[in-house]
């Protein structure tokens, strides 16, 4: 070479190894330092906690058992855990709806992001909904009460997207510290919620957060002292909230018909109640909430109250509900 | 280490094979890009991997031991300290690759993830591929190195990512080696010591991403070209480069066309395995649907909509190949070669690399307009290692400028 195109040639290099030379030394340092560790423990060295943790999750798994990875935003990390756990099968979900409407969806789920452990679809839910609302305000009512029931509550899945949670909120009005029992029916569970006096609590997945289950019903709360509260139904998929009333017991309702409507039928005893549906005679389990279609206008009569109400939903997924006045 | 003795040894005994036939040619290279298309075209016929795999290497040795050595070509002018500055990177990437597992996201997310599954299925359209396995991102990009991965693993018995990063590295250091030739040795030693060659997370040496191998192709199909070598050799280069990633088809068939030109009635030697290669592709894409890639011969009946990103598009390419940190002053060198050229009136020298580095980029900055992706952000994700693909034209034209001028 010449000495014009040496010079040119030189600058052209150093201008390369200004960047490589660093870059290569980086990686030789990193190398010699990784060198002494297993393969293994060279990755948890390099992607920290979360690969240590799947991996192990995964170990204790038979090797053909899938896992469903929740990733939401976070595709890539997603793709490497799938990348590392070949050829055992994963499927990547961005979110609970689309892991809902996965088909053969593995059972095993991991979150990615948080504490690398497998968790049940309901414990998924719950973290996906965090501690966000639907209802607004979320204010107690004005009245207070020691004793009543909430005819509908829900922590559960309707069609692809819907997701039906109970919102609630309860406020100690008394002086004194408030022990409140939630019982659930028809299941039976019960709950003990503590309030120091003026405290307010809220819920934006009552049965689930009280029950730590997926489940329908009604609910019966009783408190020492009094307290204001109010409960919503809620399909946060729409988003939409309706203010659940207390039950009102009668022994006579009418309900008029309504195409596509559901009519629930809640009793309150511990112990079977005949009741006449229009011409026909029936019963209704202890504590039971039985939702039946009807078509034409019905009149529900009992030997003893129960309660009666109506409900439908639009095209969008919103729910409305029609709460009789007993006689 | 099992994989990285399996990558240095097999892929250079059926590369110096395949070049004992067809009169030379970088080994490794050629073993890995050989090894890649006779794999993917027996497994689309459903003949198994591994005894394929052994043919191969018996074929490969006995070719060795039945063919006798050709005298060599005109010799390389080089120095011992050129081939010092060209070999040294690549072992110290050699050393690094050997011990540090793989880290980038295109490797482990598509590349050898593709590996894994056809070293697990030992098919190119089984479960994996019809995505009843599981995630199966980038599903449409060809396979050739991701079969050259996977031949290692079965080789080797194992799937582990470090079993293939030896691949990768000596890729560039055939390149390197290979490119003397052509361009000269000092111009040679600059390939493994570009940053975005040799350390760059998403592309270079230490990754998994494919662009080092097709740039290598479209590099040794250039050089058989502009040197109006051997019209077999460019058509077996052609065949690999339309097999390696989905860039290689514009590219193979730009420079197919400045074949015709330059070769003329020698060009038929070329087209059995260009032929071939385009078949095994079209065939294999008939088996396996698309995932998750824009459709881009589709999008582009749109370019004429999308002209307001003409420009944004060429200006975020030009300042790409401008990154000092990527490519010091690389580009910058190319550009005054260029003109130190025309200066000389030497357009025969500049007409081949100009047309191929005009031609792919306007390839590349027609798919920046019609892409789905944010302008800046797919420029983000690919501007470098597209470039990446022109550096043989481009060294080129350092090495021509940088010889004195003939006569």
């Amino acid at each position: 070479m010449r000495l014009a195109p040496r010079i040119a040639f030189a600058a052209l290099f150093l201008s390369l190894a200004r960047f490589t030379v660093p870059g290569i030394a980086t990686a030789v340092r990193e190398a010699i330092e990784l060198r002494p560790l297993p393969v293994e423990e060279r990755r948890v060295e390099m992607f920290g906690p979360f690969y240590e943790g799947v991996m192990k999750a995964a170990a204790t798994l038979s090797p053909d058992e899938p896992i469903a990875f929740l990733v939401g935003d976070d595709f890539g990390t997603g793709l490497f855990m799938n990348f590392y756990l070949f050829p055992r099968r994963t499927a990547l979900y961005a979110d609970v709806d689309s892991y809902r409407a996965g088909q053969d969806a593995p059972e095993r789920i991991i979150l990615a992001g948080g504490e690398v452990r497998f968790i049940a679809y309901a414990e998924a839910r719950a973290a996906e909904m965090g501690t966000s609302h639907v209802a607004a305000p979320l204010e107690p009512s004005a009245e207070t009460a020691m004793q009543f029931d909430i005819p509908l509550v829900s922590s559960g899945d309707g069609p692809i997207r819907d997701r039906y949670t109970t919102e609630a909120v309860m406020v100690n009005a008394g002086d004194q510290e408030a022990t409140v029992t939630i019982r659930m029916n028809p299941a039976g569970r019960v709950a003990t919620v503590t309030l120091a006096p003026g405290e307010m609590r809220t819920w934006n997945d009552l049965v689930y957060q009280l029950f730590s289950t997926l489940d329908a019903g009604w609910l019966r709360v009783q408190a020492d002292q009094p307290l204001r509260s109010r409960f919503w139904f809620v399909n946060r998929a729409v988003p939409d909230a309706d203010v659940l009333p207390h039950a009102t017991f009668a022994r006579s309702f009418r309900i008029p018909h309504r195409a596509g409507s559901r009519i629930w039928l809640l009793n309150p005893h511990d112990r079977r109640l005949p009741i006449r549906l229009g011409e026909g005679e029936h019963f209704l389990d202890p504590r039971t909430l039985v939702p039946i279609e009807w078509p034409v206008d019905l009149v529900v009569t009992s030997e003893a109250e129960l309660y009666v109400y109506q409900s439908w939903r639009d095209a969008s997924g919103a729910t409305y509900f029609h709460w009789p006045e007993g006689s | 280490m099992t994989g990285a003795i399996i990558t240095a040894i097999a892929f250079p005994l059926i590369g110096a094979a395949v070049a004992r036939l067809a009169g030379g040619g970088p080994r490794f290279l050629l073993g890995v890009g050989t090894t890649g298309f006779v794999l993917y075209a027996t497994m689309l016929l459903r003949l198994p991997m591994l005894p394929v795999m052994i043919v191969l290497l018996l074929a490969a040795i006995a070719v060795l031991a039945s063919f006798p050595r050709r005298a060599p070509r005109e010799s390389v002018q080089t120095s011992a300290a050129a081939t010092v500055v060209t070999i040294a990177p690549v072992v110290f990437l050699l050393f690094a690759s050997a011990i540090i597992p793989l880290r980038d996201y295109d490797g482990r997310a598509f590349w050898v993830l593709k590996a894994k599954a056809i070293a697990n299925e030992r098919m190119v359209d089984g479960p994996f591929f019809r995505g009843e396995h599981g995630p199966n991102p980038k599903n449409e990009y060809p396979l050739l190195v991701p079969i050259a991965n996977a031949a290692v693993m079965v080789a080797g018995g194992s799937s582990d990512d470090l079993a293939i990063r030896w691949m990768y590295v000596l890729a560039l250091g055939s390149f390197a080696l290979h490119a003397r030739r052509y361009v000269g040795a000092w111009p040679a030693a600059l390939i493994p010591w570009l940053p975005q060659f040799a350390i760059s997370p998403e592309g270079g040496a230490l990754s998994a991403y494919n662009d080092i191998f097709l740039a290598a192709f479209a590099g040794c199909a250039f050089f058989e070209l502009v040197e109006r070598a051997s019209p077999f050799r460019f058509g077996v280069w052609l065949s690999f480069l339309v097999l390696t990633k989905n860039e290689g088809l514009p590219f193979a068939v730009l420079l197919l066309a400045a074949a015709v030109v330059i070769w003329r009635r020698r060009l038929p030697a070329a087209l059995p395995a260009f032929g071939a290669a385009l078949c095994t592709l079209l065939a294999w894409r008939s088996r396996v649907e698309p995932t998750d890639d824009d459709p881009l011969i589709l999008l582009l009946s749109t370019l004429p909509e999308r002209t307001e990103r003409l420009l944004p598009a060429i200006n975020g390419y030009l300042a790409y190949a401008g990154d000092l940190e990527q490519w010091g002053l690389f580009w910058i060198a190319v550009a005054l070669a260029v003109i130190l050229l025309a200066m000389r009136r030497d357009w025969r020298t500049l007409a081949v690399p100009l047309i191929l580095m005009i031609g792919m980029s306007a390839v590349y900055i027609a798919a920046y307009m019609v892409t789905t992706w944010q302008l800046q952000d797919h420029l983000a994700a690919s501007a470098d290692r597209l470039l990446m693909h022109l550096v043989a034209p481009a060294l080129y034209l350092i090495g021509s400028a940088a010889r004195p001028r003939a006569g």
